[in-house]
């Protein structure tokens, strides 16, 4: 301010000819009128994407809001239970009509007929055949392997009638989080029915669930080969 | 009720990474010349600049709820430092080393002027490696993993920023070939 104020002493050629400012005083005026000058002159900071920021934001939240509403009508457990309640239920063990065995595999590699694609994650850690007994019209069932995977075991029930592959019931899967039981509530329906497809343990792993498909391949194979072995089925 | 802390992590999260996406996306198209939108560059940048703002909101809001739901087993050692997670270490891993590096961008991209040019373009494409991160820990943690429209999220995501980033590269080496 003092610097104008001395340029315009000394004689500043385009000051003498455009006049001093007109909110300013000539000499030794006030400095608050000044400084409302300046600020009724200052620009106005830019938003040039006003509205589309506003829509970005709007879009974000409305999301955000729309996808936890979505969550929670869509609860896990009611999910997980609907779709597992669509599964065959297990059919009660009685008296094993085949010896129990107990084996320990350290890979599933080594498990006779072992489907493949398996990865080295599923560890059969014991091996119990028990098979329900038979009875003159219903099918008979025979449990497979508890497979210890990452998530936890996987253990399924294969139910032979006349030779071939009836259903495929889960005795125990990874449900110890709500990640896992969605995901399986998912994977185990379409594991079903890919295996009642192919009358055999090789189907293809569920996206999203590797552990627990491989899990279910080496539990219901083991189930299979032991329905073989009682001479209920041919099935590989 | 008590699992709200879970769906407003899931749905942050989600919103999150598509911001982050749509930021990356922008910012491609904003610098690649032939994509014609330098003739409205304050527009243009100003949404850049708001996408990777709003990115950072809602990937903190994402930390809080996960932070808070119990279900997670997710404290502040695992939130901050990366590799501490008990459970799917690279996973959460790679959603903390995602979340540092845009932050960075986001942050080295007020002071801009302070860094030399160079500097501050290798810092501003750690984003990039940042969206990469994002998506990895989506797809390795999301609890929607398995879901058709998440995955086809996801896939949309990545188709979308490379075709934004073969964008911005073809500019480059066209621009050097012609020199």
């Amino acid at each position: 301010m003092g610097r104008q104020n001395n340029s315009n002493r000394v004689g500043d050629p385009l000051l003498r000819r455009v006049g001093p400012p007109t909110s300013q005083p000539a000499r030794g005026g006030a400095a608050k009128p000044v400084a409302e000058a300046e600020r009724t002159i200052a620009p106005k900071r830019r938003r040039p994407a006003r509205s589309a920021r506003f829509s970005a934001l709007a879009v974000s939240c409305v999301a955000t809001s729309g996808l936890t509403y979505w969550f929670a009508h869509l609860d896990t457990s009611h999910a997980a239970t609907q779709a597992l309640s669509g599964l065959p239920a297990v059919i009660p063990v009685g008296s094993p009509t085949v010896a129990a065995s107990t084996t320990v595999v350290t890979s599933p590699s080594v498990v006779p007929s072992a489907p493949a694609g398996l990865t080295p994650s599923a560890t059969v850690v014991s091996s119990t055949a028990l098979a329900a007994a038979p009875t003159a019209s219903g099918p008979q069932g025979f449990n497979g392997a508890v497979v210890d995977t990452r998530y936890g075991p996987v253990q399924v029930q294969v139910q032979i009638t006349n030779g071939a592959v009836s259903d495929v019931a889960v005795v125990q899967y990874p449900n110890s989080d709500r990640k896992s039981e969605r995901i399986n509530a998912i994977a185990l329906p379409r594991l079903r029915t890919e295996a009642l497809a192919a009358q055999s343990a090789r189907v293809d792993s569920i996206s999203g669930a590797t552990y627990t498909s491989d899990g279910y391949m080496t539990s219901l194979q083991s189930a299979i080969d032991q329905a073989r072995a009682a001479g209920v089925t041919n099935l590989a | 009720m008590h699992d709200v802390w879970w769906y407003l992590s899931r749905a942050t999260g989600i919103v999150a990474t598509v911001l982050a996406v749509a930021a990356l996306v922008w910012g491609f198209f904003f610098s690649a010349r032939n994509t014609g939108s330098r003739r409205k560059p304050n527009w243009w940048l100003d949404l850049h600049n708001y996408l990777g703002g709003l990115t950072l909101v809602f990937t903190g809001a994402h930390l809080v709820a996960a932070y808070l739901d119990s279900n997670a087993r997710i404290g502040l050692a695992q939130l901050f430092v990366p590799g501490t997670a008990t459970g799917s270490t690279w996973a959460v891993t790679w959603g903390v080393l995602g979340a540092y590096l845009f932050a960075l961008a986001v942050f080295t991209s007020w002071p801009k002027r302070r860094f030399s040019r160079r500097t501050w373009r290798v810092l501003h494409l750690t984003s990039v490696l940042g969206v990469v991160f994002a998506l990895l820990h989506a797809y390795q943690l999301g609890s929607d993993t398995t879901e058709r429209l998440f995955q086809a999220g996801i896939v949309i995501s990545v188709a979308f920023g490379l075709y934004a980033l073969m964008v911005r590269v073809f500019g480059v080496v066209q621009r050097l070939l012609q020199r």
